[in-house]
């Protein structure tokens, strides 16, 4: 059986803009000069402790009426379904950013607040940003096989039950990248995100 | 072929690739999932076919059906076990079929994995699967070797390395980019460039990916710095979807358009990629064959190392290259410590230091006395080509630490440093041979330091006279000044001066340190700066500094100006005009005083601890500070950010001030003397571990003196009910993220029910509305900590 693809060194950088929305600064919203330092020094620190890794694995895939089926495991949700009706592949992802990060939130969150919330916003961008960038190495990939690459899409999203994570834990083995799944179905380390994207031939 | 039989090739003619070779296997018949290595074995007359139809078309160099013949992709076939027979039957099939003026390029593609540490196939075994391959293609007589569609530099370099040493044949490497200009691991042609011909690729160019017109901008990027020919492939242009098939937009007229303006931008050879035949083929040979091409020189002499995704090149008559000293743990505990521990987030932070600071390239340095070096020197390459694209200048003086450090570095690194002394330089000079890296020289034999500059120039022209017998160009050594103390040799600044003036006129690179020369002085930075600015004077090419230091960059910024290196003063000005620089305030301003309320509402804790102390002095009384001040600033602040005038960080700058604040206050309240209005649990429920929006609930709660007592996360229904009883508590706040585990709440809420608690429930979370909190009986819900305090505050009324 073909095994996942272990991508790290993401070389991320910092996604300030999507923080600061995560923060609640929304449209043209901006910090004052001290709290923008403040911020920026947390996310600077961010960028030191995350541990960023990803899995990727290409499957056959056949989607079906309401479902989706991959390597005999079976996605049920109908907008996935739809997303990938006119695709024969599709490629399953995750990444996380790590235990540290995690731990370093929590840490902060007992001692120094301030910098735990601004933490942890910088940990969910980041595993976003790592995300974006795996995908967009798909869409490199698809392309160099004559596929377009749709949009991604997670367990928890419309009817896309998280319970579908154990798919993605057969499909990928989670554990290569150290994540788990806990029994309601939530990934730990919780800056962690799996997808599914579809590869069309429809250029 | 060897290099120099290359070379004569392309003295006399544009040199013609070949065409795609997987459509035309397919065309002739492949079936879908076959191995097309062992198809193509067990299907001679159509292996020999596509060659002899390519040779016949005008091809001089046809390659082999080897692409995917490598131990990591033939075991997807079960036949791993039979690469360098494959490979080798593979070549002689091509070579039966070249005939005598067509040669056989040994093709090598990728293993499909990622090297560490962007992957987990470890470099030396890459190096050993490649070196299979070639091994059997070398042993039928392929004439040269191409390394083909490489999408990550790393896995490009490995296959570099596996062919040099495995045999003497020339070699061409082809990297394919994204529509970004990027290869899949985000390398820039240059930088790709850069790479590949310090690391002794006879070629360089690029293939597949793209159609002939945009591939001519890659190639444009390239060719100013190309030391060596430069080759193409383009697809047959972009791909579209015909009748359920793949196929490519461009006819071989259209094709063949392009192809004299590769010519014109200096390209020597060229085929085609995707979507192409014998007939686009053809067409590049009927646009070569009469044109005799310059013999090739080298046009570039400016050296540049790189990163995966960056160069940086050293120019004279150019700002200089700012090489960040910090990465080095002599008198810094976090990162010795951190070193010696595996860690890396203090490495880290430097870096991100520096480069924020404007370094252009980071000096790494580990050693700590008793510490496994080469191990920590690899962790540190891996950490550092993680988290920065700034290329990196290996600092160690055992040269087994820098080959591990080059190995495992994806672009082309600086060494520092060579010296003279005997037993060094015979170890690193292969290693810097090997790897093609860059260096500091430093003049310094088995005598010691040589004081003079006569001296020093002397050490200098050996050395490089050594290094050029060696096959390393003087281009590569970035002389290092040697800079010694002033206070002990009062004519040290001025032969370290003359080393580098010397070094200028012979166009050879320069770097120096500072800081040795203030040693033993009162306000060192003053004579730092100025002996920069001097050695700027004399052609210094590169500093080694604290980049940090803001006097010091001005410094070196305004002395590029005074010294004719920055034309029209254009990067100064940027310096100061982008802000980077703070300027300072010449006016000075009477700073506000803040009293505990305000101070508080800004969030400044220093300042509010501070007052406290006053306002103590002065004999007011706790509680009338919490409940006059403390309270009334924390509902203001939760005003502000209702308003929008406020965001989370300050809400919760201002809640940890908060926090400190009643620490600070309770050794002074009296017993009996509180400011609690209620006590009430929080927890978030059963299945989640998210409970960040929790604990920041629950921090505001207790600002507002609301007791709580933290059950945390994923906490059962009866754990909080339990609590509650026991307790004697009748709020509860409830939290939860996710759509799966917030149906837990309504768990809670109907067992508290039927047990007939009179509990006050208080839900909130991501996924939570107003709407569900009604339906699942809750008695109030809070969007975010501000409502919260007041929903919990009415509870208590």
């Amino acid at each position: 059986m073909t095994e996942s693809t272990l991508i790290s060194n993401f070389n991320l950088s910092f996604p300030y803009k999507d923080t600061l929305r995560r923060l609640g600064y929304a449209g043209l919203a901006e910090p004052d000069k001290k709290t923008g330092l403040f911020i920026k020094s947390v996310a600077d620190e961010s960028l030191t402790i995350i541990e960023p890794r990803g899995l990727y694995r290409i499957c056959e895939i056949a989607p079906g009426r309401d479902s989706v089926k991959a390597n005999g495991f079976m996605l049920e949700s109908i907008y996935l379904r739809n997303l990938l009706k006119n695709c024969n592949i599709a490629v399953f992802m995750a990444v996380t950013v790590g235990n540290d990060i995690c731990a370093k939130i929590e840490n902060y969150m007992s001692a120094e607040p301030s910098k735990g919330v601004v933490l942890d916003a910088s940990a969910s961008e980041l595993a976003e940003s790592a995300m974006e960038k795996l995908h967009n190495m798909i869409k490199n990939i698809g392309l160099q096989k004559g596929y377009r690459t749709t949009i991604r899409y997670s367990p928890g999203y419309k009817d896309f039950g998280l319970h579908n994570q154990l798919v993605f834990d057969k499909i990928l083995d989670l554990n290569r990248i150290g994540v788990q799944i806990t029994p309601s179905y939530m990934l730990k380390p919780e800056k962690s995100i799996t997808a599914i994207a579809g590869w069309e031939k429809n250029i | 072929m060897n290099k120099k039989e290359l070379m004569d090739l392309i003295n006399k003619k544009y040199v013609v690739l070949d065409g795609a070779t997987g459509t035309f296997l397919q065309k002739e018949g492949m079936p879908a999932g076959a191995c097309p290595e062992m198809w193509a074995i067990e299907n001679p007359a159509v292996t020999k076919k596509i060659h002899s139809a390519y040779a016949g078309a005008g091809s001089d160099i046809i390659y082999t059906c080897t692409f995917g013949a490598n131990r990591i992709k033939l075991k997807t076939y079960g036949l791993e076990n039979r690469v360098e027979e494959i490979n080798y039957k593979l070549v002689r099939l091509a070579k039966e079929t070249a005939g005598e003026n067509v040669f056989v390029a040994g093709s090598i593609g990728p293993t499909g994995k990622f090297i560490e540490p962007v992957g987990d196939l470890p470099f030396d075994e890459a190096v050993d699967v490649f070196a299979r391959q070639i091994k059997g293609m070398a042993d039928a007589g392929a004439d040269l070797l191409v390394i083909e569609t490489m999408m990550d530099i790393q896995e490009a370099r490995a296959a570099l390395i596996a062919a040099k040493q495995t045999c003497g044949l020339a070699v061409m490497v082809s990297m394919t980019f994204a529509q970004d200009n990027r290869t899949l691991t985000g390398t820039d042609p240059v930088s790709a460039l850069i790479t590949l011909q310090s690391l002794g690729a006879d070629v360089v160019g690029t293939n597949c990916g793209f159609g002939p017109d945009k591939m001519l901008d890659i190639i444009k990027l390239m060719v100013p710095y190309a030391q060596i020919p430069l080759m193409a492939k383009p697809n047959a242009g972009l791909p579209v979807l015909r009748n359920g098939e793949t196929a490519y937009n461009m006819t071989p007229c259209e094709f063949s358009e392009f192809v004299p303006e590769f010519i014109e931008c200096g390209i020597r050879f060229m085929g085609g990629c995707c979507g192409t035949s014998p007939e686009y083929v053809a067409m590049i040979h009927r646009n070569f064959k009469d044109k005799n091409p310059d013999k090739f020189s080298v046009q570039c002499t400016v050296e540049g190392i790189s990163s995966r995704s960056k160069t940086v090149f050293f120019e004279t008559g150019k700002p200089l290259a700012i090489i960040g000293e910090r990465i080095n743990p002599t008198g810094k505990k976090v990162l010795s410590e951190e070193l010696i521990n595996g860690k890396m987030t203090e490495l880290k932070r430097l870096a991100g230091e520096q480069a924020q600071a404007g370094a252009q390239i980071l000096d790494v340095n580990v050693g700590v006395p008793s510490i496994d070096e080469k191990k920590t020197m690899r962790e540190a390459v891996f950490s550092l080509t993680g988290y920065t694209d700034l290329p990196l200048c290996i600092d160690s003086s055992n040269a087994e630490v820098i080959e591990e450090a080059l190995k495992h570095y994806p672009g082309r690194a600086l060494v520092n440093s060579l010296s003279a002394e005997s037993e060094k330089i015979n170890k690193l000079i292969p290693v810097l041979k090997k790897y093609g890296a860059m260096f500091v020289l430093l003049p310094v034999d088995d005598k010691g330091v040589p004081e003079t500059a006569a001296e020093r120039i002397e050490i200098i022209e050996k050395t490089i006279a050594i290094l050029e017998l060696n096959g390393i160009p003087a281009r590569r050594a970035v002389v290092d000044g040697i800079t010694m103390t002033v206070s002990s040799m009062p004519q040290a600044p001025e032969e370290t001066l003359k080393t580098i003036k010397y070094c200028t006129g012979k166009k050879l690179l320069t770097t120096a340190g500072l800081s040795n020369v203030s040693f033993g002085l009162p306000e060192r930075k003053w004579v730092n700066n100025a002996f920069l600015a001097m050695a700027v004077s004399h052609g210094l090419s590169s500093a080694i500094l604290n980049p940090c230091d803001e006097q010091t960059m001005n410094i070196l910024s305004a002395s590029c100006v005074l010294a004719g290196r920055d034309k029209n003063a254009l990067s100064y000005i940027k310096r100061f005009q982008q802000g980077t620089v703070e300027k300072k305030e010449v006016k000075t301003v009477r700073p506000v005083r803040l009293d505990c309320r305000q101070a508080l509402i800004q969030g400044d804790k220093d300042t509010l601890l501070a007052r406290l102390e006053e306002e103590l002095r002065s004999g007011r009384e706790p509680l009338s500070i919490i409940n006059e001040s403390l309270v009334p600033a924390m509902q203001e602040v939760g005003i502000k950010f209702n308003r929008k005038e406020y965001f989370l960080p300050q809400l919760m700058l201002s809640a940890e001030a908060m926090q400190d604040a009643f620490a600070y206050l309770k050794p002074y309240l009296g017993k009996g003397s509180s400011h609690s209005i209620g006590r009430m649990i929080m927890a978030t429920v059963k299945g989640d571990i998210h409970d960040i929006g929790k604990n920041m609930v629950t921090l505001m709660l207790r600002n507002h003196g609301i007791e709580v007592i933290d059950l945390g996360k994923d906490v059962s229904a009866d754990t909080i009910l339990s609590t509650a009883q026991k307790e004697k508590i009748n709020v509860i706040g409830l939290s939860a993220l996710m759509t799966t585990t917030m149906t837990e709440m309504e768990t809670v809420i109907k067992d508290a029910r039927s047990a007939g608690l009179d509990i006050k429930f208080m839900v909130g979370g991501a996924v939570i509305t107003a709407e569900y909190a009604k339906k699942i009986g809750a008695d109030g819900y809070a969007k975010d900590s501000v409502e919260a305090v007041d929903i919990a505050k009415s509870f208590f009324d």
